[in-house]
């Protein structure tokens, strides 16, 4: 009899430990909740990085600097508008971020303060008016940028994007290479985020959400 | 009667090889195709535009093609954009092979129709004919249709 009494006894202070343990658990999970860092389809940085000087013009001939970042946040690609292909696909994926975020942002604030900005890396043929032209055929929020190349590439080599011109009086043969990755300004006008190349509206929403919940 | 058999099996033998001959009346399969062809709208004004169109091969030889013409445009290529880590460049392609009994999709993000400098304006659901030559001087006729640029980008996943 007092061997089986000895036997039960660890087990009832086991019990007694593990649900004390598991309550506990359960009350410090609920309070002490961690916000995971989200994992987005390109690199979320840590630590956001401040942009350093440029100035560009804008498609109604005013100045873009670092300073106008400040306030919103941004979406910011490169490319040039005799680009047949990619660009106005990844234009047409920020136009339809941009519906998306119109038609939520009621339900969700966040989304409202959001620009995108076209960065063409062809200022030879892509004057502001041809911009204006370009950028008003995908929305109200989109902003055409370009300027002198020192400028463009003031601006380009802090995201790592190349960009290379081959001028040729033929326009098949004239040659525009460029990044295309997307990149996220926050409103302190610091870099935030990248996202890869190619691109899907959904998951770029889905990211661009989880970015903000994380760094609300 | 066992000439009649035999005749008779001739006859049937005959009959049978005469109609194999014969094209089928069903709807008989074309040799070569063009399927889902679009042009995506761009902002007015724009000198290039792209062409994206499934060619499908349905003869038993690769189906080259070595040049591309169309009666609305000054000029048309096709280009390969090529995505080296992010950075992306057009490359033209000298010639467009569909292999055998199969088919090659011209899709954004990759190869596809450089239409240059549109003699017009397009609009909407026009059809845009592209005239292809191929390497043993036959002509395909392939017709595209200028679509919203919203249609030829999918939402979501979309790859079968």
């Amino acid at each position: 009899m007092s061997n089986t009494k000895n036997s039960i006894v660890p087990f009832v202070i086991l019990i007694i430990f593990s649900t004390f343990a598991m309550v506990a658990g359960m009350y410090f999970s609920g309070n002490l909740s961690v916000k995971h860092k989200p994992v987005i389809e390109g690199t979320l940085f840590d630590k956001a990085k401040p942009l350093e000087p440029f100035s560009l013009i804008d498609h109604q001939k005013q100045t873009f600097n670092a300073a106008s970042f400040k306030g919103k946040w941004s979406f910011v690609f490169f490319g040039y508008t005799q680009c047949p292909d990619v660009c106005p696909q990844t234009m047409q994926i920020l136009k339809a971020i941009s519906i998306e975020f119109n038609k939520q942002w009621h339900q969700y604030p966040l989304f409202s303060n959001t620009q995108f900005v076209f960065v063409s890396v062809d200022p030879a043929r892509d004057t502001p008016d041809k911009l204006a032209k370009y950028v008003s055929f995908f929305g109200k929020n989109f902003i055409g940028i370009t300027g002198k190349n020192a400028q463009l590439d003031a601006i380009t080599r802090q995201f790592g994007i190349l960009h290379k011109v081959t001028p040729h009086k033929d326009p098949a043969k004239y040659q525009v290479d460029h990044g295309g990755h997307i990149m996220l300004i926050n409103p302190q006008g610091e870099w935030q985020a990248m996202f890869r190349y190619p691109h899907n509206d959904r998951k770029m929403v889905y990211d661009y959400y989880n970015i903000r919940e994380y760094l609300k | 009667m066992k000439l009649a058999y035999a005749l008779s099996a001739i006859l049937l033998f005959c009959s049978v090889s005469a109609h194999a001959a014969t094209p089928s009346p069903v709807k008989s399969i074309p040799a070569y195709s063009g399927h889902d062809g679009i042009i995506p709208q761009l902002p007015p004004g724009m000198n290039m535009m792209a062409g994206y169109i499934t060619i499908r091969n349905n003869s038993k030889k690769p189906l080259v093609l070595i040049s591309f013409s169309s009666p609305l445009f000054k000029r048309v290529e096709a280009h390969q954009t090529v995505n080296k880590s992010g950075m992306l460049a057009m490359k033209k392609q000298a010639l467009l092979t569909v292999p055998a009994e199969s088919r090659l999709q011209l899709k954004p993000g990759g190869i596809h129709f450089m239409l240059i400098g549109p003699k017009r304006p397009l609009q909407l659901s026009e059809t845009v004919r592209i005239l292809c030559e191929t390497d043993n001087q036959q002509r395909i006729k392939l017709e595209l249709t200028v679509r919203p640029l919203s249609s030829t980008h999918k939402t979501g996943h979309h790859h079968h």
